[in-house]
């Protein structure tokens, strides 16, 4: 493997990173990214197979940590408010957007039978006797 | 763990790996994922991501630290707390009275007697 494909695994490998959430990635993005240079620089172990441990490793680790800050955060009280809160506003807004649509094509329907009405009573006024 | 709690047992394959590894001393990342390879720190197959996911845990348990030493800024050295090696004893304690019972029930060889 020449010195241009590790350097392109590195970024690669950089960008899968990025993939963590931000406090984790923020935390341990360099150490993390280190360690995968120190590995494909280690000569006793094979390139390939450490690549197919990394890319199980990045699945596994990534639901893993998604999962964790979604705990967290779901934890912590004011958090969890604050995202009951907004979840309510959503809720009233998509109830107000599908209510609305409703109202207006509820409304819409009558519009034929008031037209009819209208002109029978036009017609009765004239004196016209419906058969 | 704060308070000298201990974790409920048993630890996950990679908490033990790290434990093991940093009970010889201070280590870097690609250390402990080359100890736990070994048949001795379990053969376990670490990735960076599960490495300092179980790190960043381990840390909040204050089973870890950081050894605030390092030859290079992107590598970070980690120690084993007084708590860690508690944790460590009592699950290879755990670990060897199922492995004795194990072997009274015949399910693995006696050891060689010399």
């Amino acid at each position: 493997m020449t010195a241009r494909w590790l350097s392109r695994l590195e970024s690669l490998y950089a960008l899968a990173v990025a993939a963590y959430p931000r406090s984790f990635r923020e935390e341990h993005g360099t150490v993390m990214r280190q360690a995968f240079r120190d590995a494909l620089a280690d000569v006793e172990f094979p390139r390939l197979r450490f690549l197919l441990i990394a890319v199980r490793d990045f699945v596994t680790s990534l639901f893993k940590e998604h999962l964790a800050m979604l705990r967290d955060t779901l934890t912590r009280p004011a958090l969890a408010f604050n995202a009951l809160v907004l979840a309510g506003i959503a809720t009233v807004l998509a109830l107000f957007l599908y209510a609305i649509p409703q109202q207006v094509l509820r409304t819409g329907a009558d519009d034929p039978q008031l037209q009819l009405a209208g002109d029978l009573a036009a017609k009765l006024e004239e004196g016209a006797v419906p058969a | 763990m704060p308070n000298g709690t201990q974790p409920a047992a048993p630890l996950s394959p990679a908490v033990l790996a790290i434990l093991l590894s940093l009970a010889e001393g201070d280590k870097h990342g690609y250390q402990m994922m080359k100890d736990a390879r070994s048949p001795g720190g379990g053969g376990l197959q670490l990735g960076p991501g599960t490495l300092y996911g179980s790190l960043d845990r381990m840390m909040r348990d204050e089973l870890v630290k950081e050894s605030g030493v390092s030859d290079d800024e992107r590598r970070r050295y980690y120690r084993l707390t007084r708590q860690g090696r508690a944790v460590l004893t009592a699950e290879l304690e755990r670990l060897d009275a199922a492995m004795q019972s194990a072997r009274a029930q015949g399910l693995i060889p006696q050891r060689g007697r010399s």
